[in-house]
C-alpha cells in the first residue's frame, strides 16, 4: 500500500467490513463499533504502519485495544442509562445477507453469539479477517496451536448449533 | 436458506460449511465514517462530486453534537422538555429526536439523537453516544 489518499482508502476498503465485524463482539451497535473502529484505524495509519512487523495483525490487535476500552466505558454509560430507564436499541445485523438468506445469517449471528469470546473471535478473524493462525495467536495472545483448535471448535459449535435448531 | 452447493466446492461437510460461513459478507462501513476517517487524515481530495463537502458536514454535525450534549443533557433529551436546542452559534440548532443542521462546511446534515446519556452532576453525556446520519450535502 502507498502513502498517498488512495492507499488508506485500499486498506479501509479491504479490512474495515472484517475490523467492524471483529470490534461489534463489544461494541453495542455498528455505530460504535464503527467509531472504535477509526480511532485505531487513523493511529495505525499514522504511526503504527510503520512499525508493525505484521500491519494487518496490528490493526486487528488495535481494534481489540479500542474495543475493551469501550466495553469499559460502556459499562459506565450504562449504568447511567438504567438510572434514566433508557432502552437499549435492538440487536443489529451483523452481516449484509439478500433476503432470502435472511434466516441462515440469523442462525449464523445467534449461533455466534453463543460461542465462548475467546472461540468467536478466531473465527470472526479467520474466516473474515482472513488472518493465518500465527497472526491470529498475536492479536489474542495464545499461540498459533490454540488458536487453531478453537477455531475448530468454534466452526463444529456454530454447525451443531444450526443443525439443533433445524437453521435450513 | 442454505447456499446452493457448488459442484467445484470442498466435499468434506465441515469444509463445505466453513465455505458457507465465509460467504457471509460482513456488513460494509457506512459512508459517514469513510467520510469522518478521510477527514481525521487529512485526505481533502474530492473522489467525487460533493465528497469533500459531505465530509465537513458529518464531522461539523458530530463536533455541534459533542458541544450540545451538556446541554441537552441538562434541559431532558433523555426525558424533558422538547424542543430546539442551539448548538453551534447563531443559526445552526438542533432540535430534539431528530433535525437537519446545515454545518459551517455547507452541508446539511440529519442529527438523531438515540441515547444521551443523563447529565451527571459537573458532567455531560457521552459525544458517541449520539447518532448522525448525513442526508444530502448543499451545492454538490
Amino acid at each position: 500500500m502507498d502513502e498517498g489518499g488512495a492507499g488508506w482508502e485500499a486498506w479501509f476498503a479491504e479490512t474495515g467490513p472484517a475490523l467492524v465485524l471483529f470490534a461489534r463482539q463489544w461494541a453495542d451497535s455498528h455505530a460504535d463499533a464503527e467509531d472504535l473502529v477509526q480511532d485505531a484505524f487513523v493511529r495505525f495509519w499514522r504511526a503504527g504502519r510503520q512499525r508493525a512487523e505484521d500491519p494487518k495483525a496490528y490493526l486487528f490487535a488495535s481494534v481489540k485495544r479500542a474495543a475493551i476500552d469501550l466495553r469499559r466505558g460502556r459499562l459506565r454509560r450504562a449504568r447511567h442509562e438504567a438510572e434514566a430507564g433508557r432502552v437499549r436499541r435492538p440487536t443489529e445485523p451483523l452481516f449484509d445477507s439478500p433476503l432470502e438468506r435472511d434466516e441462515w445469517r440469523a442462525g449464523v449471528e445467534a449461533a455466534l453469539g453463543r460461542l465462548p469470546e475467546g472461540q468467536r473471535e478466531v473465527l470472526v478473524l479467520k474466516l473474515w479477517g482472513g488472518l493465518t493462525f500465527p497472526q491470529i495467536a498475536a492479536v489474542v495472545g495464545v499461540g498459533p496451536n490454540t488458536a487453531a483448535s478453537r477455531y475448530r471448535y468454534a466452526l463444529q459449535a456454530v454447525r451443531r448449533q444450526l443443525a439443533e435448531e433445524a437453521v435450513p | 436458506m442454505t447456499p446452493n452447493p457448488d459442484p467445484t466446492g470442498p466435499h468434506d461437510p465441515l469444509e463445505r460449511f466453513e465455505a458457507d460461513l465465509r460467504s457471509l459478507r460482513p456488513r460494509t462501513v457506512s459512508p459517514a465514517a469513510l467520510c469522518r476517517t478521510a477527514e481525521r487524515l487529512g485526505d481533502p481530495a474530492p473522489a467525487s462530486p460533493g465528497r469533500t463537502r459531505r465530509v465537513a458536514g458529518v464531522t461539523a454535525a458530530v463536533s455541534a453534537a459533542a458541544a450540545l450534549v451538556a446541554a441537552a443533557a441538562t434541559i431532558g433529551l433523555t426525558g424533558g422538555r422538547p424542543g430546539p436546542v442551539p448548538v453551534h452559534g447563531p443559526g445552526h440548532e438542533i432540535k430534539t429526536g431528530e433535525d437537519a443542521v446545515t454545518t459551517p462546511g455547507g452541508c446539511e446534515c440529519r442529527v438523531r439523537f438515540t441515547r444521551v446519556s443523563p447529565a451527571r452532576p459537573g458532567g455531560a453525556g457521552a459525544a458517541r453516544s449520539l447518532d448522525h446520519e448525513q442526508v444530502a450535502a448543499l451545492g454538490s
